[in-house]
């Protein structure tokens, strides 16, 4: 396995050397840990990984599945119609469509609002894992796993999008209005928890395993 | 967690590569804020779900049309308070069992007594409900239970409960022939106010009328009175008469849907409360509300035994020329035991229309007993002579046989005396009957027997010397006549002459008083005189009138200036 990996070209961080995060300058390592770095030009901190990406990762993906609960279980529309209120969770919302014969939009919510971020937070709950346990096992695809669990993170935003614009647009009075649910309060939260966790992972962890070796 | 060996780094590099700034701090990672915030928020969402949710109750309904699980919603006073969760059907299909689970905040009112019912739109009398659940689908409607026990199944009403159980207000019994228009929910109107409406309407056990129940709002369950009266006010009660058309109705939703009117009647009485089992009577029309103004009524039965043509029920019984009740039936009774026909007529008497005075010595149920023992008999009477409709008249006979009333296992029975002409019949047939009975025969018998005897008198010789007495009299007054002739009769003749003489002298006085005013006397041509002047001054007098009469403007311009 070793062979095919271009991580075991040298590296940055073997020649002691880190890069700033913010400007892009090339620092010379400084040696002493349990020390902090910054850039001698930006004056930002210097990390050779983020910082303290696991355990950020997962308190940002614990809180995430936390509030995937309330997410799935409060209403995420409320619907008033000629006087009749309807609150309609995410599921409850896929049903509707699945029972009404649209099934292109039931498949669009449930990819976007289900799948799509239990996806996410079992991806990244599984590469922190498997960068904690030091696997070496298929790098390259977990790499890509990451790449395509970030570049998707924000489009579970859809749901969030599609509620706002259904109570911006939907208000006739007294026949029919939406209101947004607490559900959707949570669903953001949701989304943008694991947009970050995305972001505070690490995927040069991923390598550094490979390195260690 | 990558150290390396700080001499690789020195040889391969060249020095141009800055080093960084050292600075000591103190690693601390705010990250775990937000899952520590999560958990919070989660907690507490759980926590609300836990205290919100109530128990899970079961509701039996006949159909669950309209009710959709997961979505329809159990409200009271319009907050949802539960939501159906699962519908499914009974065992044996019969019924429907909706699971719902109720708010917390009722869980302790659900009760026996809590009813349950689809609010779906209803056009109902009087009044259109639930339009909105056209479009938003039924709901289950409750209304908490009072008290008891809590339990979880219920059964649903078909009907919403016409008054709720808070609602203020005061619950009445009505009794009517026949339901007419009238339904649950029908109104009530009090002064042409709405003020209730049918709550119950049910057969009577007897099958012989329909009680209804009504839900009075306060405070208007005041203006109920012990002689309030209820009528049926549905319709149009149209009169036309000599005083022209009048059309009678209290509003246009209960002539389009019926309702029920009341109104209380003036009372001279301080008026007793309504009782808790008095049953009020639904009168027909506002009439006959009014006609039958006194609703407490005592029921007495007469028994007649002569014709009762013309007394029909409804006739009035008067006492001393005052209605004071009428006549309920009228009805001909067989007596099997003794095959005769008897004709009982039950008469109704609304002791509210007389007055009381004094006060009294016996127990009131008594005093008609007494009055009885007094005389009081009842007689059919014929009240008009053209129609021929009777009524009954009560009245004192104090020479009446004493006679008790009588208590049968219906009604006390009032005595009756017969009726004027009935009477006249009977005692015509009982001076036949004792014409009948005269002895005649032997009447005549006797009348012979003294002719005969008088025959014998007449041949005997007693009435020879009689009539030869009667010779001797006649005689004596021949001779006293004589007598009479001889003298009175010349004394009568002297009078007459010397009358005579007095006239003679009468009239030559009046000869000479004839001489004084004759016609050539002064006195007499003065006065002939006197007259024709005045004669002649009326005609002056006239004529003037008459020319005034035609010019009236002579008087104002003169008599010159016209002609």
């Amino acid at each position: 396995m070793m062979p095919s990996v271009p991580g075991s070209a040298q590296t940055a961080a073997a020649k002691g050397l880190v890069n700033c995060h913010s400007c892009g300058l090339l620092v010379r390592r400084a040696f002493p840990d349990g020390q902090r770095l910054y850039c001698p030009r930006c004056h930002a901190r210097l990390h050779t990984r983020k910082p303290n990406s696991l355990s950020r990762t997962w308190a940002l993906v614990i809180a995430a599945m936390i509030f995937y609960v309330p997410a799935n279980l409060l209403p995420v529309t409320v619907t008033r119609y000629l006087g009749s209120t309807q609150a309609d969770t995410i599921m409850s919302g896929v049903i509707y469509f699945m029972q009404t014969g649209s099934w292109g939009i039931a498949v669009i919510i449930f990819v976007a609002s289900i799948v799509v971020p239990i996806a996410k937070l079992v991806v990244l709950s599984g590469l922190m894992i498997s960068v904690q346990r030091r696997s070496s096992w298929r790098p390259r695809e977990r790499a890509q796993l990451y790449r395509l669990t970030e570049a998707i993170g924000r489009w579970s935003m859809l749901d969030v999008f599609v509620v706002t614009v259904l109570v911006a647009l939907v208000r006739l009075g007294y026949l029919s209005t939406i209101e947004a649910g607490p559900g959707v309060v949570y669903f953001a939260a949701v989304v943008v928890l694991t947009m970050i966790a995305a972001m505070t992972f690490d995927p040069r962890l991923i390598w550094d395993a490979l390195e260690k070796k | 967690m990558t150290n390396q060996s700080s001499t690789e780094s020195d040889a391969g590099f060249p020095d141009s590569i800055p080093e960084p700034e050292i600075r000591r701090g103190k690693w601390f990672s705010i990250v775990w804020l937000i899952p520590l915030i999560a958990i919070l928020v989660g907690g507490w969402l759980a926590v609300k779900a836990m205290r919100e949710s109530g128990p899970t109750i079961t509701i039996v309904f006949k159909s669950a049309e309209g009710l959709v699980p997961g979505k329809t919603e159990i409200k009271y006073k319009d907050v949802t308070v539960g939501k159906v969760e699962t519908i499914q059907l009974s065992e044996d299909l019969s019924q429907v069992l909706v699971t719902s689970v109720m708010s917390r905040d009722v869980s302790s009112y659900l009760t026996h007594d809590t009813l349950f019912w689809v609010v779906r739109a209803r056009v109902a009398v009087g009044e259109v409900s639930g339009i909105n659940t056209l479009f938003s689908g039924a709901y289950i409607g409750m209304a908490p239970g009072k008290n008891g026990k809590v339990v979880y199944r219920f059964e649903g009403q078909e009907k919403p409960p016409a008054v709720f159980r808070d609602t203020p207000g005061q619950q009445f019994h009505l009794r009517a022939d026949q339901l007419g228009s009238l339904d649950i929910g029908s109104p009530v109107y009090y002064r042409q106010v709405k003020v209730g409406r049918v709550t119950n309407v049910d057969m009577a056990q007897d099958g012989t009328g329909v009680l209804l129940e009504i839900f009075i709002q306060a405070p208007y369950h005041h203006q109920v009175k012990y002689n309030s009266r209820f009528y049926n006010a549905s319709g149009l009660n149209m009169d036309i008469g000599t005083n022209g058309v009048r059309i009678d109705t209290p509003s246009l939703a209960s002539l389009l849907v019926g309702g029920i009117s009341f109104f209380t009647a003036e009372a001279v009485k301080t008026v007793p409360p309504v009782a808790a089992d008095q049953v009020f009577t639904l009168y027909e029309s506002r009439d006959a509300a009014i006609a039958a103004a006194f609703s407490y009524r005592e029921y007495y039965l007469l028994y007649f035994d002569e014709t009762v043509r013309g007394l029909t029920a409804g006739a009035s019984v008067e006492f001393s020329g005052i209605k004071i009740g009428e006549v309920v039936s009228v009805r001909l009774l067989f007596d099997q035991d003794h095959l005769t026909f008897r004709i009982p007529v039950l008469i109704a008497i609304e002791p509210d229309r007389f007055e009381f005075s004094g006060a009294l010595a016996i127990p009131e149920y008594r005093v008609v007993e007494e009055l009885v023992k007094k005389g009081l008999r009842a007689q059919q009477r014929t009240g008009n002579l053209l129609t021929g409709q009777s009524y009954v008249c009560l009245n004192m006979y104090p020479d009446a046989a004493q006679q008790d009333i009588l208590t049968s296992d219906t009604y006390p029975i009032l005595p009756t005396v017969p009726s004027a002409m009935g009477e006249i019949t009977t005692t015509a047939r009982r001076l036949l009957d004792r014409f009948n009975r005269l002895p005649l025969e032997a009447t005549l018998k006797d009348i012979r027997t003294a002719a005969n005897q008088v025959t014998e008198t007449v041949g005997a010789d007693n009435l020879t010397r009689a009539i030869d007495n009667i010779d001797e009299s006649f005689a004596e007054f021949k001779k006293v006549t004589a007598d009479f002739n001889n003298g009175t009769l010349a004394k009568l003749d002297e009078m007459l002459d010397q009358a005579r003489q007095t006239l003679a002298k009468g009239e030559t006085a009046l000869a000479e008083a004839g001489s004084v005013l004759g016609e050539s006397a002064p006195m007499v041509v003065n006065l002939n005189r006197l007259l024709m002047e005045l004669q002649d001054a009326a005609r002056t007098v006239q004529a003037l009138a008459d020319y005034l009469e035609r010019h009236p403007d002579a008087i104002v311009y003169g008599k010159g200036l016209q002609e």
